[in-house]
């Protein structure tokens, strides 16, 4: 699957008039190389089923993939500090289960991991963090 | 009276230059400052000498060049720590030591795991400096001797070794790499100066970043595994701090090891824009190899530590060998390096050892005592930085990815690389349910450009690929490439046929 959609793209890269094989030759090789293996581990694994069994996806994996990518989407709008903080206290409450001792203790996580990172990373080393469009001229 | 000669008056002007107290000072704040960035994910030693390298400007060349020294040495021995204790190799120069350091953490040796791996860094730097001093011309004139065929036979040599030595069989590990290779085409081709796999996105054109696919591969993949698989009991005692020096008879038993990895590491480290990461896979490859346990390898095995982190740093004096004979950076750090040189109005090359032998020495006198100065700051700091892994997981997570992204966010200001960094975290995830190596699938990332670029320049030059056969040098590698896979199909075989 990988390698069809990737085959695919190498038809629309451009030509380049100065190397005969062009762009897609290297791509294309490794895709060769791709289904080949591929295809023998298909036929390997119908032939001599035993092997190592794969373990089964975890829905919750799943659940904190896309929290992730809503905390980095998150990132320009609101911030690295803020949207830190937010991600920083659902994913503790998360794993630590629903209490008000368990809220007040990811407030303190999360103030303390941004606290932390504003002083090291931005007023210590002088790297820039996402701003947001609620601060954007933050110190 | 030749160019490389040791001239006892150059060594002592250059020894009293490294003692002098100020220099000194400036080496360990060097070293601390290149630890606590090589710990952090994201940031590396790279980095580390953009931070530092300021200090550097008002110094004299050589107490400079001393201080930068100690920063390389001190960035690539710190990624070892959060590799062992969090999964989450501090920099691309201490992947394979996740391999078995992680698993002995889990095992309760996390201080043994660190505390043998600072060692080994310290060897591996100590035996590659001796090497640097040594046989300096010898092995710069070997690597003027690699061209195209050559790079791409010892690269391809490299991921089959690592392939056919981790995982359960080595088409698995050839897939991974193979998707790692696929994953090093996408952006801007280096040969052509046009995208490739950009799919319509600008963001695309810069390519998957190495730093932030090795976070997210690494770091965010055990992130999802251990917020969705509680610890037991046990598991969760585990995590304790017992000793952290090494013992003897450990440090005996592995005397082999510490010599073929830094052997191994500080010939890597001279061929360029092959580094650290390869060194330490490819070091691991071979003690298992060589190992009358192979199969505890990757069970949390001390000596896949030993082998990783003696290799990385020997790449140090490697590395060294080549920028300040040749001025050719073997990677990025020795590119800053060179960069630290010519701020101080100096280039690297025959020049430097005819006009300013003092520098070159106090070079090799920076890598001897930073790599002391390094062993004895990690060791005592090493129970603080242990109980990182103490923390509980509620804690320790959440903080984690947002160190993480911070880090990874640092190092081109783009929120692109954090999202790579997510997308190899699900499919970090992926390989590791489907029981897919990872080791193989970053080699692949960092060397993809090297093959390629060296694969069609030798097409491009030759015509075809026979120089791949005709070079006495890249057929051996490539020989030794096909001894790695029919060993691996042999060993899987005889596996099988005893069980």
């Amino acid at each position: 699957m990988i390698a069809a959609v990737l085959l695919r793209e190498t038809f629309g890269f451009r030509r380049v008039d100065w190397d005969p094989l062009g762009l897609p030759f290297w791509p294309r090789v490794l895709i060769g190389l791709l289904v080949a293996a591929g295809l023998y581990l298909i036929v390997r694994g119908r032939l001599d089923p035993e092997g190592e069994p794969a373990e089964p996806l975890h829905g919750g994996a799943l659940l904190l993939l896309t929290g992730m990518l809503v905390y980095i989407l998150a990132l320009e709008r609101l911030g690295f500090h803020v949207a830190s903080a937010i991600f920083v206290m659902i994913f503790y409450m998360a794993l630590a289960g629903p209490s008000l001792r368990h809220g007040l203790q990811a407030v303190l996580v999360a103030v303390l991991t941004v606290l932390t990172v504003w002083l090291a990373f931005e007023r210590g080393m002088h790297l820039l963090l996402p701003a947001g469009e609620l601060f954007p001229e933050a110190p | 009276m030749s160019s490389f000669s040791l001239d006892p008056e150059v060594i002592l002007t250059a020894l009293r230059t490294v003692l002098d107290l100020e220099t000194f000072l400036y080496m360990l704040v060097g070293v601390a400052g290149g630890v606590i960035i090589g710990v952090i994910p994201g940031l590396g030693v790279v980095t580390a000498f953009a931070l530092l390298i300021p200090l550097s400007f008002t110094m004299a060349p050589a107490a400079g060049m001393s201080l930068l020294v100690a920063v390389y040495v001190g960035g690539v021995s710190g990624g070892c720590v959060t590799a062992i204790l969090i999964r989450m190799p501090g920099t691309p120069a201490s992947v394979a030591t996740v391999l078995d350091g992680f698993p002995m953490a889990q095992n309760g040796q996390a201080g043994a795991a660190i505390g043998n791996a600072v060692v080994a860094s310290a060897i591996g730097t100590l035996v590659s400096g001796i090497c640097l001093v040594l046989i300096a011309p010898l092995l710069a004139a070997f690597a003027l001797k690699f061209h195209f065929p050559e790079y791409v036979a010892v690269s391809v040599f490299a991921i089959t070794a690592v392939a056919a030595l981790t995982g359960t069989t080595i088409v698995r590990g050839l897939v991974t790499a193979l998707i790692g290779l696929l994953a090093a085409t996408f952006g801007i081709s280096e040969e052509d100066g046009m995208p490739r796999f950009d799919f319509g996105q600008p963001e695309m054109m810069g390519g998957i970043g190495l730093v932030p696919a090795l976070v997210g591969i690494f770091a965010m993949s055990q992130i999802l595994h251990d917020a969705t698989t509680p610890p037991s009991a046990a598991q969760s005692k585990r995590i304790r701090l017992e000793r952290t020096l090494p013992t003897l008879a450990e440090m005996a038993a592995n005397a082999w090891n510490y010599a073929r990895s830094a052997a191994i590491g500080t010939f890597i480290g001279i061929v360029p824009a092959v580094g650290g990461s390869a060194a330490g896979l490819i070091a691991y490859a071979q003690a298992k190899n060589a190992s009358r346990t192979p199969e505890k390898f990757g069970t949390g095995h001390l000596p896949g530590v030993v082998a990783s982190e003696t290799a990385n740093n020997a790449t140090i004096g490697g590395a060294l060998i080549v920028m300040l004979t040749l001025g050719i950076p073997g990677d990025a750090a020795t590119a800053v390096l060179i960069g630290g040189l010519m701020i101080h109005g100096l280039a690297p090359g025959p020049q430097l050892f005819l006009n300013s032998p003092e520098i070159v020495y106090a070079v090799y006198f920076a890598v001897f005592f930073s790599a002391i100065v390094m062993a004895v700051l990690m060791l005592l700091f090493m129970r603080p930085l242990a109980r990182i892994a103490e923390v509980p997981s509620r804690i320790l997570l959440p903080v984690v990815v947002v160190l993480a992204t911070a880090g990874v966010y640092a190092v081109n200001n783009r929120v692109f690389d954090v999202l790579v960094m997510w997308a190899f975290g699900g499919i970090g995830y992926l390989f590791d349910r489907l029981k897919y190596p990872l080791a193989p699938f970053v080699l692949g990332l960092v060397l993809g450009p090297l093959i390629e670029g060296n694969f069609r320049k030798m097409l491009g030059q030759y015509g075809s690929p026979m120089p791949l056969m005709t070079s006495p040098i890249a057929a051996t590698f490539l020989l030794l490439a096909v001894v790695s896979i029919v060993y691996s199909l042999w060993k899987n075989r005889s596996g099988k046929v005893t069980a």
